[in-house]
């Protein structure tokens, strides 16, 4: 990964409001690296908790991951999206894993459910990539889904991060993204 | 910087004459420039539709930018949808669905039609409406919003950001008496 993309990653998070809804664009190449980076920085304040939505990486290669690098999985909770379109029953304490991730309905009720369990103030949301919806559902239904998502982030005072890769969007669905968020970050270049 | 300074303030004077002007920007200047003219209108009734932020976040950021909101009615389109509390508020409207335009419409001719004195529609972020209603639909309910604006006097602004060959911006523009295009 670039220095200068470590600083960038570094600053974002130096300079927010009490609350905040970031869109980060990476590419392919160091996506994973960058990830990790961006979910570092926002689990450094020590009341921070997250609510880790997984719709590429099941819960159990994910959380070797994080741990691998360090970062303290105690503060997070997951939503997988992922493994049950491959296996069928699956019960882990710190996850709750859903059919497929066509069902958006599901993934809000499970966000629903683990944020209003969480009783920290300094709660954050991160979806890891919103892209990936598109593969399952249409885009419509997708900008709908991530309208009424980011609003929900805002009404319960939460942080957001969403993950995008910077291929395969249309212009419209990138436009309408960068609008709902409050600032969006490309670490593409 | 002291070059878009420049272009805000001038915008803002400029915006003022027309009666209805649409302003398509980018995204990040586009939040600068909503502000701007929040600001300037700041002593006139202004009815304003957003439809990115509740109305809790939108009092505290102007409130921290010092800006006066008695004059505001704001409508908020966010807060409902999301299964966020809707108490009885005075100067703001919850809208239950973004698809559900002629209640949009009445809470804006209800403004209109009980505010004598010289008022604003500000709409912000216009192209978000498509993501619940098909363009036809989005159409007749800007056509609408201007027989009503023509009818009791009130100005109107309507902000947006455009994507390549946006038809709806194009078939849109030409309501306007001013349209600001800052990008290609």
């Amino acid at each position: 990964m670039k220095t200068e993309h470590i600083d960038e990653i570094k600053n974002v998070f130096n300079d927010l409001p009490e609350h905040w809804l970031l869109l980060f664009v990476l590419n392919a190449e160091d996506y994973l690296e960058k990830n990790i980076a961006i979910l570092n920085e926002v689990l450094k304040p020590e009341d921070a908790v997250g609510v880790y939505v997984t719709l590429n990486r099941p819960y159990s290669v994910l959380i070797k991951i994080l741990e691998k690098n360090n970062i303290n999985t105690d503060k997070l909770f997951f939503i997988d999206c992922i493994t049950k379109t491959i296996e069928s029953e699956k019960e882990e304490k710190k996850c709750i894993f859903l059919k497929n991730p066509q069902n958006l309905t599901n993934i809000s009720i499970a966000i629903d459910e683990i944020i209003t369990a969480i009783p920290s103030k300094n709660k954050s949301l991160f979806v890891d990539p919103v892209n990936t919806l598109l593969i399952y559902n249409r885009v419509e239904t997708v900008s709908k889904f991530l309208h009424i998502l980011t609003g929900k982030i805002r009404v319960l005072n939460l942080n957001g991060v969403l993950l995008s890769t910077e291929k395969e969007l249309s212009p419209e669905f990138v436009d309408q993204l960068e609008q709902i968020v409050d600032k969006t970050v490309d670490l593409s270049k | 910087m002291q070059e878009e300074i420049v272009t805000t303030n001038k915008k803002m004077i400029e915006f003022k004459n027309y009666k209805s002007i649409l302003i398509v920007e980018d995204v990040k200047t586009l939040r600068v420039t909503v502000n701007d003219i929040l600001k300037t209108l700041q002593d006139k009734p202004i009815i304003y539709i957003n439809l990115i932020n509740t109305y809790n976040s939108f009092v505290s950021n102007l409130k921290k930018d010092g800006l006066k909101i008695n004059n505001i009615l704001f409508i908020d389109c966010i807060t409902q949808v999301a299964g966020g509390n809707v108490s009885d508020q005075e100067n703001v409207l919850f809208i239950r669905e973004l698809n559900d335009l002629t209640s949009l419409e009445i809470a804006i001719t209800q403004f209109f039609e009980s505010t004598p004195s010289e008022k604003w529609l500000v709409l912000y972020a216009f192209s978000i409406l498509k993501i619940y209603n098909k363009e036809d639909i989005v159409l007749r309910f800007i056509r609408s919003i201007f027989e009503n604006a023509s009818a009791s006097n009130a100005k109107i602004v309507i902000l947006s950001t455009q994507v390549k060959n946006d038809s709806l911006i194009k078939k849109m523009a030409q309501f306007f008496e001013k349209v600001v295009m800052e990008i290609e």
